[in-house]
């Protein structure tokens, strides 16, 4: 049976050991981030809360260029593999974009108050959020193999294509309707902390895409060799 | 200072959700190679 | 007379002659049932009221979200339609023949966003009036910027449901699949319809209106040309 690919996929030998290194990386980058910043005029001791909201919200952008470029990539080459890394990085834009939600309000409620505001970043990440779950429950209903890459891919183009639409379209609503009151500029004190901990969720998103991208083909794989057999068993149809 | 409250929430859940997802995963790879060997075995089998 | 190859471009008159038929086709079928046009334009009437009563009586608070109402409105009843549509194709494998002709996939696509287009404008022009009466709109002044903007929200609302329900139809869960791809990411055209419309309403005197129909503008563009070109690719069977 050749199976989908020649042998069996494996888990390049890369991915653990930078995988390890990432995680070092990020240790170090949320230490510094802790514990070498000041606490910052306005926001005080909440400014820390930056270290971990802003990469995670970089990233999960990242990720979606990533669902985008390999999404493209599908339509015009037609090869699984772009199809299972866009649906790789789109599972681990998802759980960023969640993450960074969850961190907005999480920064929301000591700076003003409440747990949601109509914030333009809050509103922004939300809407993300359930652009990339409406493409994860899409591939999840969709049972054909060759249909849902293809519907994944167009779904994902147009999802990305929004982003920027989205985003300047909650910055207008928000602004017109109250003056911009987002604390926004980052001092050089803070620079070195937040590159190095987007970096880290960087190397972190690289590690989780190929971990899940080798998942998702192995997976693929054993899906293929069970359809051929249930080919080759049932070869008396009715 | 309650502030700290909501700082120490916000980077425990990072590492909370950031270990899980890692853990998810790798438990997601070990389950696709068991399956993949058991395929492949049976084909193996099988002819 | 030489048959263009399966696939081949028609040329614009061909092409167009197709949309219509497909646009006749349509909107024929819905006349035999015209229960549901009924149906849809009744319910859009019936959630405005529902909506009258939950932010009202206070006509000051029924004045302030009125633009939203509307637009709310025109979402929750449209979508009902766009599934419908596609159904039509799938039942009686109308889909299958239509895609054996010569001709773009883009006419197929075309001819089911301009039959929704007018199903939705029909149904706009039951739900219009209504909300005039129910939310005492002065919908007058203003009356032509008006109808522009609700075209073009309308464009851009029929132009993605049109595209995600030729998914969505064809999957389990379709009543749900719909609305849950589609309204994320009709939040700026919401937000584009809601505050040109609400800006007109309230007489728009510092011109903000034309700022948010530029919005509306950019992104009917920019969907109509992505759906058209991610729909051959969603089609081809």
């Amino acid at each position: 049976m050749a199976g989908l690919t020649e042998g069996r996929p494996r888990l390049p030998r890369w991915v653990i050991p930078f995988g390890l290194f990432a995680l070092g990386f990020f240790i170090l980058a949320q230490a510094i981030g802790l514990l070498n910043s000041p606490p910052e005029i306005g926001m005080g001791n909440l400014q820390k809360i930056m270290y971990v909201h802003v990469p995670a919200a970089w990233n999960a952008m990242i990720a979606f260029a990533l669902v985008l470029f390999w999404s493209l990539l599908y339509l015009w080459k037609r090869q699984e593999k772009h199809d299972l890394l866009a649906a790789s990085a789109a599972e681990v834009g998802t759980v960023l974009t969640g993450l960074a939600l969850a961190l907005g309000m999480i920064w929301a409620k000591p700076t003003w108050g409440v747990w949601w505001t109509w914030d333009p970043r809050l509103t922004f990440t939300a809407t993300m959020f359930l652009i990339y779950v409406g493409y994860l429950a899409l591939r999840a209903f969709t049972e054909d193999d060759e249909r849902r890459r293809r519907w994944s891919a167009a779904v994902g183009i147009l999802g990305a294509i929004n982003v920027p639409i989205v985003y300047m379209s909650v910055r207008w609503w928000r602004t017109l309707h109250q003056p911009q009151s987002t604390p926004s500029t980052v001092d050089a004190d803070y620079v070195l902390g937040l590159r190095m901990n987007a970096f880290a969720f960087l190397f972190l998103l690289i590690f989780f895409v190929a971990v899940r991208y080798h998942a998702a083909r192995v997976e693929r794989e054993a899906e293929v060799r069970l359809e051929e057999r249930a080919l080759a068993d049932g070869a008396v149809h009715v | 200072m309650s502030e700290w409250s909501f700082v120490i929430a916000a980077y425990g859940l990072t590492w909370f959700v950031l270990s899980t997802y890692a853990v998810y995963l790798m438990r997601r790879r070990t389950l696709a190679e068991r399956t993949l060997t058991r395929e492949t075995r049976e084909d193996g089998w099988q002819g | 007379m030489n048959e263009p190859a399966a696939g081949a471009l028609l040329g614009f008159r061909g092409e167009s002659r197709r949309v219509l038929a497909i646009v006749w086709k349509d909107l024929t079928a819905e006349r035999r049932t015209k229960a549901n046009f009924n149906a849809v334009a009744f319910l859009a009437a019936l959630i405005l009221l529902l909506f009258g009563f939950a932010i009202g009586p206070d006509q000051a608070a029924i004045e302030a979200a009125a633009a939203g109402l509307v637009w709310l409105t025109v979402l929750f009843s449209g979508v009902l339609s766009f599934n419908r549509s596609w159904e039509q194709e799938l039942e009686d494998g109308a889909l299958e023949a239509l895609l054996l002709y010569p001709g773009d996939r883009r006419s197929i696509f075309l001819g089911k966003l301009i039959a929704n287009l007018l199903f939705v404008f029909a149904v706009e022009a039951v739900l219009v009036p209504v909300a005039t009466v129910l939310y005492d709109l002065p919908v007058l002044e203003h009356a032509f910027a008006l109808a522009g903007v609700i075209a073009l929200g309308t464009l851009g609302f029929v132009t993605l449901g049109t595209f995600y329900a030729a998914l969505a139809s064809r999957m389990r869960a379709r009543e749900v699949l719909l609305p849950l791809l589609l309204f994320p990411m009709l939040i700026p055209l919401l937000v584009g319809a809601v505050e040109s419309t609400g800006q007109l309403l309230q007489g728009d005197a510092m011109g903000n209106a034309g700022a948010w129909i530029r919005l509306l503008i950019v992104f009917d563009v920019i969907f109509l040309v992505a759906s058209i070109f991610a729909f051959e690719h969603v089609i081809e069977e």
